[in-house]
């Protein structure tokens, strides 16, 4: 995890909105993805995802900004595009009249390969995940996951630096989803760079190496996603007795200058680790089965950060 | 590089032809029964023995309208359904120009049109009992009108490219370009012919007719005009289809159907 295989500056991509004058899709975007990380986009609808990603596909031609895979700029030099993979629009990368075989042979033709290397890498890729007895059925005849395999196959057929995949798990079912990570971690352990657009949380925090969130076309926060929960940690903290307690001392915790809430043989602290020793102290010497510190996830971080009302200050400009 | 993409091009070509049984065979039959309808009809209205005037250079005119048909409607078809399937965006991503990639396209399927073209006429010979000998010299002609006919395609696809259903508008190209093959420019007098030169496909349908029908000896500035409009409508139409592939990359205009 050292060279940077994806690195992007300052990209701005604005088109003609008609009625709603010029709009700025993308908004003064940088990061970079180093070799066999999981880098993961993530934003609402419209926030500037797959325009980043196209952008770096080679698709759409950033207004202003540098695109380098490899330190090559993919529009100016082609080249670049045989060192990236690209999953985008979920599944509907495969031509359904072909078999599974002959999709992944023209893809890989597609990206320069000879056809015997082609040939050769199917089969490998095929047996890899787990499509050897599909090889020649059609790709309309597969199962939703089956296909997004394939199309994850197609992609990495001519062993890429850098994969794009936006939005793979769409529509998935959970054994699917489990195969795909396994596959996206596999292709990171080899090495590979991975940029991962999702509304699926739970893929990101489970996959990310690093998170980027993005809103309004601008990253608003890229931290890794270790540090990110980190520090978005949450306060409370809960206490779970073995007895019940006295209503003095249930009583005595309500006048506490932070926020105590007593249910039962459970107690929920609100204010940190100081107010935790003072609410300790009050409880003494009442027996105690646990103590934890509630976890922040993702989930709650992304909706915290994508939320319009969030400060304008507390924004982290790539500029 | 631009080798394996043509012979696997052209694989997939030939299996799309035949893959389908039903298809293929509903197609040729459907083709020889027009064709055979065609020289009935014909011969119906004129009067004239169709079959024993000039079957070899009907035979070839007919070969040639399907062909080029194909030429300049694939490429337009070709994005709309790359569009409509989702894989139009996948292409852009090859390390091979888009245009590139359309060009090896067109002319694999101009040769399994050819193919399927050439079956059709056997058949029919066969039905009919005649034989035909198509001279090597209509080989140049026929590459010119296919590279001009592959120019327009390319300017029809800049269209599809921006708008992308335009299934309509293709299937009129087809009225135009068969008053272009058929219209006899060449006896309109030398300042219409000398205009209609520069049109495409038009020096080589001369040229054809010279060579099949009229059995007159080559005039090699109609030989030299029908290479030099092919090749300069192909170029053009791939230039023009290069800058408006800028334009709808630039917009953000690729995805969508």
């Amino acid at each position: 995890m050292s060279q940077a295989a994806l690195s992007v500056e300052n990209l701005r991509m604005s088109y003609d909105g008609g009625r709603s004058g010029r709009i700025l899709a993308v908004n003064d975007v940088s990061f970079d993805v180093r070799a066999g990380e999981i880098f993961a986009l993530l934003g609402p609808n419209g926030a500037g995802k797959t325009s980043t990603v196209k952008i770096i596909s080679g698709l759409l031609i950033p207004t202003t900004g540098v695109v380098r895979i490899m330190g090559k700029d993919p529009y100016v030099d082609r080249t670049a595009l045989k060192l990236t993979g690209a999953v985008l629009e979920g599944t509907r990368t495969l031509y359904w009249r072909n078999t599974c075989y002959e999709n992944l042979t023209y893809f890989a033709t597609l990206k320069g390969m000879n056809y015997k290397a082609a040939r050769q890498r199917a089969l490998e890729l095929l047996a890899r995940f787990g499509l050897e007895e599909k090889k020649d059925v059609q790709a309309r005849n597969l199962s939703r996951g089956m296909q997004q395999k394939l199309a994850i196959g197609a992609s990495v057929i001519h062993r890429p630096a850098l994969l794009l995949l936006d939005e793979p798990g769409l529509g998935l079912d959970a054994h699917a989803k489990v195969d795909l990570l396994a596959i996206i971690r596999e292709m990171a352990r080899e090495g590979v760079a991975v940029l991962l657009t999702t509304h699926q949380l739970g893929m990101a925090e489970e996959l990310a190496d690093r998170v980027a969130i993005v809103r309004q076309g601008k990253v608003v926060k890229e931290e890794s996603k270790s540090e990110l929960l980190r520090r978005h940690a949450s306060n409370t903290y809960e206490i779970v007795l073995l007895e019940m307690l006295d209503a003095a001392v249930t009583s005595s915790l309500d006048s506490l200058p932070f926020k105590v809430r007593c249910e039962g043989d459970r107690i929920e602290v609100d204010g940190g680790t100081d107010a935790l020793y003072e609410v300790l102290e009050r409880i003494r010497p009442a027996r105690i089965h646990h103590i934890s510190r509630y976890q922040s996830d993702l989930q709650g971080i992304y909706l915290k950060l994508t939320n319009p009302a969030w400060k304008a200050e507390n924004e982290v400009s790539n500029a | 590089m631009l080798k394996t993409l043509f012979v696997v091009e052209l694989h997939r070509a030939l299996l799309t032809q035949i893959r389908y049984p039903m298809d293929f065979v509903s197609g040729l039959a459907t083709l020889t029964i027009l064709f055979g309808g065609l020289l009935l009809g014909a011969q119906h209205i004129t009067g004239v023995d169709v079959f024993n005037a000039n079957l070899d250079g009907l035979i070839i005119s007919y070969a040639s309208w399907m062909m080029l048909t194909t030429c300049i409607t694939y490429i337009p078809s070709c994005i709309q359904g790359e569009a409509q399937r989702g894989t139009l965006e996948t292409l852009f991503t090859s390390v091979m120009s888009f245009q590139t990639i359309l060009l090896l396209r067109a002319i694999a399927q101009s040769l399994v049109g050819f193919a399927f073209s050439a079956i059709v006429l056997l058949l029919l010979l066969w039905l009919t009992g005649r034989s035909v000998i198509a001279t090597p010299a209509i080989i140049v002609p026929l590459l010119a009108m296919i590279s001009a006919s592959l120019g327009i395609g390319f300017l029809a696809g800049a269209l599809a490219l921006r708008f992308k259903q335009v299934s309509q508008f293709v299937s009129l190209l087809q009225f135009p370009l068969m008053f272009l093959m058929m219209t006899p420019f060449e006896q309109m007098g030398p300042l219409t012919a000398t205009i209609a030169s520069f049109l495409p496909v038009v020096p080589s349908a001369i040229v054809l007719r010279e060579l099949m029908v009229v059995g007159m000896p080559l005039a090699e500035t109609h030989y030299l005009m029908a290479v030099v409009t092919g090749a300069l409508y192909l170029v053009g139409g791939m230039l023009i289809f290069r800058d408006a592939t800028g334009v709808v990359m630039s917009k953000g205009m690729l995805a969508g159907y």
